[in-house]
């Protein structure tokens, strides 16, 4: 098994432990992760708004070389994975204006695009059954008695008819894998609320508002931590928890918050060294929760 | 006769009805009394449909069941009514008139003549499944009935399947059913159930490899059940329970002589003991049990297993001749010429040798020949170092044998890799828990030796052991010697079978491995007469695949032996693998491990190492068996059922019917709230279904009627009821309104309210949809009388407070967001067509709409697209209790038409014996007391009954029963009638509701009167509720039995009257539904006069011009006038009312005045039934300048311009809506103003897309699928408006044409609109008149002047007064095809009465004695269904014809004039005083 490799841009900067995280798994799982060469921005954060053409083209880009691997495309980022998904169906279309940009891009970079290739998020991959059997057998260290609550946020679920490889309102694939690995998912309802990622850097209160009340959910649910699998939400998560810092004696020094990844890769028997750098790049440390309960760092 | 006669095509008088529900019931019993044969099919173990799951019916908040429950039994006892329940339709041919149709009625594996619904089944079964009747929110058995009060009345049991445990077994052992009955404790009846097909359950409880444990479905959810110990358990612990071994007595010529006592050749010794042969088993040993005897080490199972075991086989009538070694003491052709079949079963067992360097030095054993030693209680010596070479499971034992006799070392080597090698992995897995050293992936090469004394081995290493046909052929790698050192050498690399014994001349095929040839499916050889199975066939395997070849052979054997075939009906195919049951919440929990003796410990001798569950831990993991099967055929029911009714053998029944016409009334499904995700049904426990909140309401609910919420049982009072779940929803919902969910949210909230004082409901809603006949005043009731809130907002999302699982919900109330908490959340979820409706249109040729119901025309709404097939209730769309019946009425009188050539000629009356005359005999009772198995006799004393019942005066017979309703039963009544020369018959048994008839048809068919009967009611009335006082219960059975023996000795004959029909019918109302119910009679031959007061017919429909989906209604009702006019049938009286009616159902006198141009006349009709079919008029607005402005129009002026082309100042148009309805004025919704309006603003948008349209609503009340016409409008551009009651538009003329200023309330602002044409939607009133006509006919009139119906729900057509219906807008406003459908519909109830040529009255009927009548007019006030009147003698008087004998009148009457017969006066007196009867002596 191999799939084509799109990290983006977050899984290289801020997100470094998601990308870090993600190939151990993989490498845990003996699937093979082979990064695009010379793949780009894929235009999620401002291309798509300010200018129609580069919002889908930057992504055809990263399409047409990822389709010349001939495996599918698989992607960590939420952003990626949406900008990624609705470029593939704008194509898949057949309208004119898509003609017209492959035209357009094929004079760029002599290929057209096909349509042969899937775009699939990590999440869609690892639900797949031979993906499942494989990590249920090789789980080392089941995570037994960790609360989480499985966080997904907008980008993965919506629209429906683009992304959604599970159910739009009550996702349960994180569920599934928490389970997977021992751990306990738990029931709350602020799974697909709004992080406020966009409004991060123009309206920061908004953000930590939103922030706030997915968190205090999440705790009084009974979560110890919360698990994403976007690195937007991560980061939205993981630096905004300051407004109920202090203020809500239950959360203590801040809720941890977990790339899936990170969580099945210490699942997977990942090296205490290794996970440590992980755990390192958070602001809200999670270590704490493996010396109280599971020892795993 | 002509050739032309003979070959006429006559149709068949019989119908099919599909759906069991409200509808199909209707329609049955409206054929059925009207003379054609209904077979009334429903998928369902019951009839009752989608009604008999609801708690109450709105707006009397009546129960659903106790209002359908007598329509169920009537069903049921219909004569001419025969119900398939468990039934499919499966396919149809033929054509209108004559079709045949195909039905698969599933097996119910309980026999539905003999069953008497006590419940002894379901006390047993050990299987509990979720119980769907009540949304799975509780459980119920494998064996059950649908619902308390289920029609027929009879159990049935569920079956899934054969689940994979059982299929995978090769000896197919039932392990669902050991595992329910172990779940329940019941160790004994698990071990019996075991014991069917496996002769050694401790053994393999023990030793078995478990297939069945690698198939469990379980395993899917977490891990499998711990299938083996289970089995375990059962012999563990239910052994010692088990009943003594009766010995069989042969009963067969035949012998059988087996060779080999193991367990194969035990397992078919016992079958053909059981059988009746005589079998012989030879056997080398001194005891039976083979290999599991001889060579399994005793630390995995124990000698006294398997002695006791063997033992229990023998005591079956085995001859075991031990110590015979066939060949030496006894030679083949010497038992060929004692016995008639031979099997040979020898087994295995010589361990195979290797031809190596080496192999005799001393210390080097065979592996088999060292465990026979250990077991024979001759262990040999072993070093103090031990290899074993060999990757089996005998080197298993071998090696942890070595280690018990004091090896300090042992090692194993094979030469598979550690994943290859064939031992199971638990053995390895002890193995190397005890210590035993694994060497995967070695060969031996020679052995070493000094002195003649083994010292080592040398090996090779293994590259590869199969080759790439997966055949044995190891690959070693040279050079790779190692030399392994060691004392002992054990050499376990396999066994094969000793078969010196058989002749070489005998003709038996051997194969080179030293296997017996056999046919793998009979067991047979090529010698007939000689069979072989086990171990000596296939080599070394297991017990359980010994055991099972066993059990083939023995079948084999037994049909060798009688001549039959061998291979006929049976086959190794094994059925496709059964999966988990769907849908089902599988909670995780682990598998038990059994307990094992420490490590330490065992390893110095041969005590048992695992030890077994508990039985308590047996329990627990029995429980986690999902039952993949439902039933398991445990077979604990058949021993439980008295009356012997169990039949797990049934098969479904293909049946092949003739029947002229089909009505489809399948019914509907709901809408999947999961599909809806945002409101987290599913996800959240307590938002819950409108379905589950009436099974949560309702008494027979999974809460027994309290209203409690799932999460924690607490008593829920903040309650929201969200609307529009599934439907006015074009994302992933449907289109259309679904019609029903206004209203049951309404009552569902009135009726939690009257649960519960503190109740606090909401409901959130679009548009309050109540638009049908007194559902706005039961809207205001609501929110004035129960404090129901209604909300004006769509909610999006429903979010769960974690701790408290309370559910917030966000909405927009006055210009405001707002949160707010409630505890639960109540989703109505909308209509869907029936899951089987694209089956049920492809099998019957018929299409569907554009949303999955049934196609209709729009203005034949009963007939679907194929002829002779019609379609009643919800199939047709979204419909409610009141308008399924009417539509099944229709759909009735529809299939009556077609058929009207062959009525009465698949009915036929029974015949009775003539009548008893008992005047002036002494009574001469006979009681009979039931003990309805043990749900009467366990508790009551039924002999002292008996004997009590023995000592009454006048009885003079008494005896017992145990089904007193059983067939044989009553035929036993009707000799003891003749053959004692009985007068008066008395059974003590149950409710007289469902049993009374039967017994008095005995009566009957005895030659006695049937009203010469009484019942007493010992089971509901005693055994049921005083279960705990045994004593007190048969006291109280005998004075039962006593005052109905009383009351029996003064019974009279009753004689029923026949009253001859008029076969006619008066119809008021010239209008629509006037004209339809003339044409429908007509069609079923039936004359009938027409009444209309206008000088024209048509009614209200003159003034329309075009439907919804824009027909012409002028060309429909010429259509229909002209149909009228041809038909000789239909006489018509314009400008005629009713004067005067007199008479009753089935003969009525009515006079009718004319108005002449010159002179008014009189005719006098005579006729057997009234239609009223009165209509609505337009009112006339008073408001709005109607009338002092041109430029105001009604709709109905509109529609009319339109229809004509006149689009002139038709730019700028609003319309206002509820010109006069729900207001004080009119205080009901008009119906069908919202649509007429969409029609127009459509009309008008069509004619000039520039239009401005506004619609100015209260709100839109486009229901069902004309929700789509709204839809479009908004599309096309129409505005809509909303105002609100208290702040009305107003109007007034202004510069630039109309003013209309209005408050929008969604947005909270006034608007001002600039209009050149205001169009008023206004109300439709009873016409003037009326009130006269209700007094003359004696029929109730409601609150707003329209006729008013015996039940909103189940009699919308009828009054209390038998022989008068109503059709169309009489009944309230409605759309014209309503009115169509009601109008067939009272046809088909008048055919009730019209088709019979008499009507059959009297019975229990109340009788007047006009002697002491006062004519005090107690009675006519008091009656219920305004039967008694003051007749020309001044005296009261009750026509039998409509008494309904309710005994209102009888009990009232102050000078006791009346009686009601069979309950006179004297007859009750006499039953109280029957009370002490017999007092005196203690009886």
């Amino acid at each position: 098994m191999k799939y084509t490799y799109y990290p983006g841009c977050s899984l290289h900067s801020t997100s470094w432990e998601y990308d870090a995280s993600t190939r151990a798994v993989f490498r845990r799982l003996g699937i093979e992760l082979e990064e695009l060469d010379d793949w780009s921005c894929c235009g999620a954060t401002s291309a798509h708004a300010t200018d129609d053409f580069l919002g889908k083209a930057l992504p055809l880009r990263n399409l047409i070389l990822a389709e010349e691997k001939g495996q599918d495309i698989m992607l960590p980022c939420a952003a990626c994975y949406n900008t990624l998904r609705t470029a593939d169906r704008f194509m898949r279309s057949g309208s004119q204006q898509a003609r017209e940009l492959n035209l357009e891009l094929a004079r760029v970079m002599g290929r057209e695009y096909q349509g042969t290739v899937e775009t699939r998020h990590i999440l869609d991959v690892l639900q797949d059954k031979t993906v499942q059997s494989l990590l249920k057998s090789r789980v080392v260290r089941p995570l037994t008695g960790l609360k989480v609550a499985a966080y997904y946020g907008c980008l993965l679920n919506r629209p429906p008819e683009i992304v959604s490889f599970d159910v739009p309102e009550q996702p349960v694939v994180m569920d599934r894998l928490l389970e997977t690995i021992g751990a306990e998912p738990v029931q709350w309802s602020y799974k697909t609320e709004c992080c406020g990622g966009s409004s991060s850097i123009p309206q920061p209160e908004v953000a930590v508002r939103l922030n706030t009340r997915i968190v205090l959910d999440a705790l009084r649910s009974g979560a110890q931590a919360i698990v994403t699998a976007c690195p937007l939400c991560h980061v939205n998560l993981d630096t905004r928890q300051e407004g109920a810092i202090g203020q809500v004696p239950e959360l203590g020094a801040g809720m941890p918050i977990f790339h899936i990844t990170e969580l099945l890769g210490i699942a997977l028997g990942t090296p205490e060294e290794e996970v440590r750098q992980w755990f390192a790049r958070h602001l809200v440390d999670p270590g704490r929760l493996f010396s109280e309960s599971t020892q795993v760092a | 006769m002509p050739e032309d006669l003979l070959v006429e095509k006559k149709t068949t008088g019989a119908v099919l009805v599909v759906g069991g529900g409200i509808g199909g019931m209707q329609a049955a019993l409206d054929l059925a009394n009207s003379g054609y044969l209904v077979h009334l099919i429903t998928e369902e173990p019951s009839i009752g449909g989608k009604m008999a799951r609801l708690d109450k019916t709105f707006p009397t908040n009546d129960c659903a069941m106790c209002l359908m429950g007598p329509r169920m039994t009537d069903t049921q006892n219909h004569p001419n009514i025969k119900i398939h329940t468990l039934t499919s339709l499966e396919g149809l041919s033929g054509e209108a008139g004559n079709f045949k149709v195909t039905l698969r009625e599933r097996a119910r594996y309980v026999n539905i003549e003999e069953c008497t619904a006590c419940g002894d089944c379901e006390q047993v079964c050990p299987v509990t499944v979720p119980n769907t009747y009540n949304e799975e929110m509780d459980t119920r058995k494998a064996v059950y009935k649908l619902f308390p009060q289920a029609v027929p009345n009879k159990y049935l049991i569920e079956k899934r399947g054969i689940p994979p445990c059982r299929a995978t077994c090769p000896a197919g052992t039932n392990v669902q059913g050991y595992t329910a009955l172990i779940s329940q404790g019941k160790f004994k009846e698990a071990l019996e159930v075991v014991m069917r097909r496996l002769p050694y359950p401790g053994i393999c409880g023990r030793i078995c490899h478990h297939p069945c444990e690698s198939e469990c479905n379980r395993a899917q959810y977490d891990e499998p059940i711990a299938i083996a110990t289970l089995k375990r358990a059962a012999a563990d612990y239910g052994w010692e329970g088990l009943p003594p071994v009766e010995p069989v007595k042969p009963w067969q010529a035949e012998k059988v002589a087996i060779i080999g006592g193991g367990p194969a050749g035990m397992t078919a010794a016992a079958d053909l003991v059981a059988r009746g042969y005589r079998v012989t088993v030879f056997d080398a040993n001194d005891l039976p049990g083979g290999m599991m005897l001889s060579a399994i080490p005793r630390y995995r199972l124990s000698r006294d297993i398997v002695a006791r075991e063997s033992q229990r086989l023998l005591e079956m009538g085995i001859e075991f001749r031990g110590q015979t070694v066939v060949g030496r003491d006894i030679t083949l052709a010497e038992i060929r010429s004692q016995f008639d079949a031979v099997l040979v079963a020898v087994g295995t067992q010589k361990s195979r040798s290797l031809n190596i360097e080496g192999i005799s030095a001393s210390g080097v054993l065979l592996g088999l020949d060292f465990l026979k030693a250990i077991n024979a209680g001759q262990p040999p010596a072993v070093g103090r170092r031990v290899l074993v070479i060999g990757g089996g499971n005998v080197a298993m034992d071998v090696a942890r044998s070595a280690l018990r006799l004091g090896a300090a070392e042992v090692h194993v080597a094979s030469l598979e890799a550690r994943h290859e090698m064939p031992a199971h992995s638990w053995e390895i897995e002890e193995a190397l828990e005890e210590g035993i050293v694994l060497h995967p992936s070695w060969g031996p090469k020679r052995i070493l030796q000094q002195d003649g004394k083994v010292t080592g081995v040398e090996m090779l290493q293994v590259s590869s052991v199969f080759d790439e046909n997966r055949r044995f052929n190891p690959k070693f790698i040279p050079n790779s010697e190692k030399v392994f050192e060691a004392d002992t050498v054990i050499l376990a690399i396999g066994q094969t079978s000793d078969l010196s014994f058989l002749p070489a001349d005998l003709g038996l095929e051997v194969t080179r491995g030293g296997t017996i040839v056999a046919d793998p499916l009979t067991k047979a050889t090529a010698v007939p007469g000689i069979f072989a199975c086990g171990d000596v066939v296939s080599g070394p395997a297991s017990v359980v695949e010994a055991i099972a070849a066993g059990h083939e052979a023995a079948i084999s054997i037994e049909r060798y032996l009688s001549g039959q075939d061998l291979a006929e009906g049976r086959s190794l195919e094994k059925p496709e693998k059964l999966g988990p049951p769907e849908g089902r919440l599988v909670l995780a929990s682990r598998r038990r491990q059994q307990r094992a003796a420490p490590v330490a410990e065992r390893i110095k001798d041969f005590r048992e190492v695992l030890l077994g569950f508990t039985p308590e831990v047996a329990q627990e993991e029995a429980k986690r068996c999902l039952n993949c099967g439902v039933c398991s055929e445990c077979l604990q029911c058949e021993t439980a059922c008295k009356k012997k009714a169990i039949e797990h053998w049934q098969r479904d029944k293909v049946l092949e019917l003739d029947v002229g016409a089909v009505i489809l009334a399948p019914g509907y499904e709901l809408f999947e709230a999961e599909l809806k995700g945002e409101y987290g049904y599913g996800v959240y426990p307590n938002v819950v279904t409108s379905l589950e909140f009436e099974r949560l309401l309702s008494a027979t609910g999974p809460t027994k009627g309290a209203l409690r919420r799932p999460s924690d049982g607490k008593h829920p009072h903040r309650i929201a009821f969200l609307q529009c779940v599934g439907s006015r929803d074009t994302a992933g919902g449907a289109e259309y309104c679904s019609s029903i969910c206004c209203m049951y949210s309404t009552k569902e909230a009135i009726i939690a309210r009257e649960h519960d004082r503190e109740v606090q409901a909401s409901i959130f809603y679009l548009d309050l949809r109540s638009y049908g006949k007194n559902f706005d005043r039961y809207v205001d009731s609501a929110k004035n009388d129960y404090g129901v809130r209604y909300i004006r907002s769509f909610i999006s999302r429903v979010r769960q407070e974690p701790k408290t699982k309370n559910l917030i919900i966000t909405y927009y109330e006055g210009g405001q967001l707002k949160e707010e908490e409630f505890d639960l959340v109540v989703l109505a979820v909308g209509v869907r067509p029936p899951k089987k409706a694209r089956e049920l249109a492809q099998l019957t040729g018929i299409r569907l709409n554009q949303y999955g119901f049934a196609w209709t025309e729009e203005l034949d709404p009963v007939v679907t697209s194929r002829p002779g097939i019609f379609v009643a209730g919800a199939f047709a769309g979204p419909r409610d209790i009141p308008e399924t019946v009417m539509t099944a009425s229709a759909a009735a009188a529809r299939a009556a038409a077609l058929l009207s050539d062959s009525r009465g000629t698949m009915v036929s009356p029974k015949v009775y014996p003539p009548e008893r005359d008992v005047a002036g005999e002494e009574p001469r009772v006979g009681a009979f007391i039931c003990r309805c198995g043990i749900n009467i006799g366990g508790v009551v004393d039924v002999p002292a009954v008996v004997e009590t019942a023995q000592r009454l005066p006048g009885v003079v017979h008494a005896q017992e029963f145990t089904f007193t309703c059983s067939q044989d039963s009553i035929k036993r009544i009707k000799e003891l009638i003749e053959e004692k020369n009985l007068n008066r018959v008395v059974v003590a048994s149950c409710t007289i509701r469902t049993h009374q008839p039967l017994f008095r048809e005995a009566l009957r068919e005895a030659g006695l009167n049937p009203f010469l009967f009484e019942m007493a009611n010992i089971r509901e009335q005693d055994s049921w509720v005083h279960r705990d006082q045994p004593d007190l219960a048969t006291a109280k059975a005998k004075d039962l039995v006593k005052m109905a023996v009383a009351k029996v000795k003064k019974q009279e004959p009753l004689y029923m009257q026949q009253v001859p029909v008029v076969p006619k019918a008066l119809i008021i109302g010239g209008g629509p539904a006037g004209l339809t119910a003339a044409a429908a009679l007509a069609d079923q031959g039936i004359e009938s006069y027409i009444v209309e007061r206008e000088g024209e017919l048509g009614g209200f429909l003159r003034r329309l011009r075009t439907s919804p989906e824009g027909q012409d209604l002028g060309s429909y009702l010429r259509d229909l006038l002209r149909r009228v006019d041809e038909d000789p049938r239909i006489h018509v009286f314009t400008r005629a009312e009713v004067a005067e009616v007199s008479g009753h159902a089935g003969h009525f006198k009515t006079v009718v005045t004319l108005r002449g141009r010159m002179a008014e006349s009189r005719v006098e009709l005579e006729h057997g039934v009234i239609i009223l079919a009165t209509g609505t008029v337009e009112a006339r607005p008073q408001e709005y300048l109607y009338g002092q402005d041109p430029r105001v129009l009604t709709q109905t002026e509109l529609e009319n311009r339109l229809a004509d082309g006149e689009h002139q100042g038709l730019n700028r148009v609003a319309m206002i809506q509820c010109v006069g309805s729900r207001d004080d004025k009119h205080r009901y919704c008009s119906r069908t103003c919202c649509t007429q309006a969409v029609k127009n603003a459509l009309a008008v948008k069509k004619a000039n897309p520039a239009a401005e349209v506004y619609v100015l609503y209260r709100d839109m009340r486009t229901y069902s699928f004309m929700e789509k016409y709204y839809k479009e409008a908004r599309e096309q551009g129409v505005l809509f408006l909303r105002y609100d009651e208290g702040e009305k538009p107003r109007v007034s003329p202004g510069q630039d044409g109309l003013k209309v200023e209005v408050v929008d309330q969604s947005i909270g602002q006034p608007v001002t609109l600039a209009v050149d044409t205001l169009v008023l939607a206004t109300a439709a009133e009873p016409p003037a008149g009326v009130k006269e006509l209700a007094t003359v006919l004696k029929v109730p009139l409601n609150e707003d002047g329209f006729f008013m119906e015996t039940h909103a729900k189940l009699g919308p057509m009828d009054f209390p007064s038998q022989g008068i219906y109503m059709a169309g807008a009489a009944h309230s406003p409605k759309f014209l095809w309503e009115a169509v459908y009601q109008a067939e519909g009272a046809v088909a109830r008048a055919m009730n009465i019209l088709a019979q040529p008499s009507l059959t009255v009297g019975g229990v009927v109340a009788v007047v004695d006009e002697e002491k009548c006062a004519a005090c007019l107690t009675c006519v006030r008091v009656c219920p269904f305004n039967v008694p009147f003051i007749n020309e003698r001044r005296v009261a008087e009750i026509n039998p014809v409509q008494c309904h004998g309710c005994g209102s009148c009888a009990a009232e009457c102050p000078a006791k004039a009346i009686q009601l017969q069979n309950y006179k006066d004297a007859q009750i007196l006499a039953k109280i005083r029957g009370l002490f009867e017999l007092s005196e002596v203690g009886g």
